[in-house]
């Protein structure tokens, strides 16, 4: 399918996945457009997790593939590689817990994000070039911590660390970010500032977005999927999705903004 | 700031450095009488090296094992046959004619030659821990369960010397042998006890520099990185197991070398540094100097055996063990950081809350800073 390649850089096939008996995905289909954000929401429990855990290589589904169409270079089939190879193919993710190396400087988590000298060889005798410098500068100055740079990342604020794990993710330039609940303890004005970066960053690369916070998805998302069950409710833009019947039932109406002021 | 301490570390380091190097003149100018102690600072140089090994994993990398005296032990032994064998002149030693072997086995034939020994004994540990840290890391075991197979991983090397008595003389170990360059007791072999000292000394000043080399690149950081968060570690795209096994075998080696130097100090070896007892009292070396820190494991390392070396005579030798016991805990629960982050972070922070306290102005212009906040 060469129209595939050029439009979408994921694409979700029949990813079904089963734990112990228990039917965490079913059947699930969905297409990611390149430089979309791609919000993927849905009540707790619906498999929104586990489906970024299959894409990035943490858990293996039981049925199904998973695609990747990065730029420039031939497709791959994600299912069943490595974790870190799939990160190395340009598949970043961020953790819904922020999980930075606390006892490393700021400059130094972004060091060790930085794209290449991922063998053991290229860590012992890797020196930092010029532009890869220039590059740390200017992913840390997009989301302020510019000023932090040699300090520790566990001094770091909460939402500072979740921005400095975003801006780990930038700055080995992948082709797919992979954000779990950016958001998740952030107030108001620091959502509506990590929006504004999502938004900055899609002109670059595709994000993929697990949020509960509707603002957040009002503000930023370009495409839906609600997820309920382990299965693919709806898909479409945000108002699609705000006004369907059955996601104001089972997501909506069940707490979702209720969800949102947490 | 920062180069600025490790550079004190590395200070210190030098003068601890120039500490023991001094110590066999003074024996010989006569201002320290004791020359069994002068020996004693040798075997801690030894035991400097060994925990250096088990900070890059544990404290830097954060995979304690609880079985490093086996590599210590291997390279003992595969020294302690070397210089077995240079006594006997290369033929089959007393404990093995009782075992009831005719001819030298197969095995300690190499250890004819000091080029091989030398090969063989750090070989051996890096090959063994290479393959064991692959199969363990690979398959993501960790934590505790990886602490469990340490130790069972010394106990079965204990068990297997102690049963191969033909080829290991056993519980009593490979005895009565000279170190590298002959005999070091007494005054007339003042010169041999010097070229063994020293050579230890060199080798730990070798070993320092390197692991500060190292932990200082990027691949210092990734040991951090690990030990912080290893699956961001994974996803941020490191094979994170094939780092854990280098660091490991490196590790390894490091006990090994330590385990060599070792017996041409102590002129024997037993399976007795194989228990999981003498694998844990490494660790304490490292936990009371100060994990994390290459000095740490070097300072944690003389200081405790010096202290063992003047209590555990005498009228303290009941309680030493308790005492050390005690000791590790207090370091645990109270100093993280051992004594070097006692010195370097917990005292200076006190220093600083205790003079912030005394400028009181200050603290109210905060507090009311606060409350304007809220």
């Amino acid at each position: 399918m060469p129209d595939v390649k050029s439009e979408y850089i994921l694409n979700i096939q029949n990813v079904s996945v089963v734990f112990d008996g228990f039917q965490a995905l079913t059947d699930v289909k969905a297409k990611v457009r390149r430089n979309t954000i791609h919000f993927f929401i849905g009540p707790n429990g619906a498999g929104k997790s586990t489906l970024m855990d299959i894409v990035c290589g943490k858990t293996k589904p039981t049925r199904g593939n998973v695609t990747f169409y990065p730029k420039d270079r031939s497709p791959m089939r994600l299912t069943g590689m490595k974790e870190y190879q799939i990160a190395q193919s340009g598949v970043g993710r961020k953790f819904q817990t922020p999980s930075v190396f606390v006892n490393l400087t700021v400059a130094e988590n972004m060091m060790l994000a930085l794209k290449g000298h991922k063998s053991i060889m290229g860590c012992l005798f890797y020196k930092m070039t010029e532009e890869e410098e220039k590059n740390i500068d200017e992913t840390l100055r997009m989301v302020d911590l510019e000023a932090f740079k040699d300090k520790k990342a566990g001094s770091l604020a909460h939402g500072q660390k979740q921005w400095l794990e975003i801006a780990m993710q930038l700055v080995q330039k992948p082709d797919l970010i992979m954000l779990d609940e950016p958001a998740a303890g952030m107030g108001k004005p620091e959502t509506f500032k990590t929006g504004r970066i999502l938004k900055e960053i899609k002109k670059q690369y595709s994000v993929i977005v697990i949020e509960h916070d509707m603002d957040f998805v009002k503000q930023c998302a370009d495409v839906v999927t609600v997820l309920h069950e382990g299965k693919v409710l709806m898909e479409g833009t945000v108002d699609e999705v705000l006004e369907d019947s059955t996601v104001q039932a089972v997501y909506l109406g069940r707490g979702g903004e209720h969800n949102a002021e947490h | 700031m920062k180069p600025l301490i490790s550079n004190k570390k590395n200070l210190c380091f030098v003068l601890i450095l120039l500490a023991l190097g001094l110590s066999p003149l003074l024996l010989q100018m006569g201002v320290i009488q004791s020359s069994s102690f002068v020996l004693f600072l040798g075997k801690c140089i030894c035991f400097s090296i060994a925990a250096i090994g088990l900070d890059l994993i544990w404290g830097y990398t954060g995979i304690l094992s609880l079985g490093h005296g086996l590599y210590f032990c291997l390279g003992a032994y595969c020294m302690g046959m070397y210089l077995k064998l240079q006594a006997t002149g290369g033929v089959i030693t007393d404990f093995m004619k009782t075992g009831g072997l005719t001819e030298l086995p197969l095995i300690w034939k190499p250890f004819n030659s000091f080029f091989l020994t030398v090969i063989l004994m750090l070989a051996v540990p890096a090959v063994l821990s290479g393959i064991l840290g692959y199969l363990i890391f690979k398959n993501r075991v960790k934590g505790v369960y990886f602490s469990i197979i340490s130790q069972a991983l010394t106990w079965t090397g204990y068990s297997l010397f102690i049963a191969l008595s033909p080829y290991t003389n056993g519980n009593v170990g490979i005895t009565e042998i000279q170190s590298l360059f002959g005999s070091i007791r007494g005054s007339a072999n003042f010169g041999h006890f010097c070229g063994v000292f020293y050579l230890a000394l060199v080798v730990l000043a070798g070993v320092y520099a390197l692991s500060v080399w190292l932990t200082n690149c990027k691949f210092g950081k990734l040991l951090i990185a690990i030990r912080d968060g290893e699956n961001r570690t994974y996803f941020s795209g490191y094979c994170v197991s094939s780092f854990k096994t280098a660091i490991y075998s490196f590790s390894a080696v490091l006990a090994a070398l330590a385990g060599a130097l070792y017996i041409n100090f102590n002129g024997s070896i037993t399976p007795s540094q194989m228990t999981i007892s003498y694998s844990i009292t490494m660790v304490i070396w490292v936990a009371v100097g100060g994990r994390g820190t290459i000095l740490g494991a070097v300072v944690g390392a003389i200081l405790i055996n010096l202290c063992e070396y003047n209590l555990s005579s005498g009228a303290m030798v009941d309680l030493w063990q308790y005492l050390i016991g005690g000791i590790f805990c207090v370091m645990i629960l109270f100093f993280k950081g051992g004594i070097i982050g006692l010195v370097t972070e917990q005292l200076p922070a006190t220093f600083r809350k205790l003079k912030n306290t005394d400028r009181k102005p200050v603290r109210v212009k905060a507090k009311k800073e606060g409350v304007n906040h809220a």
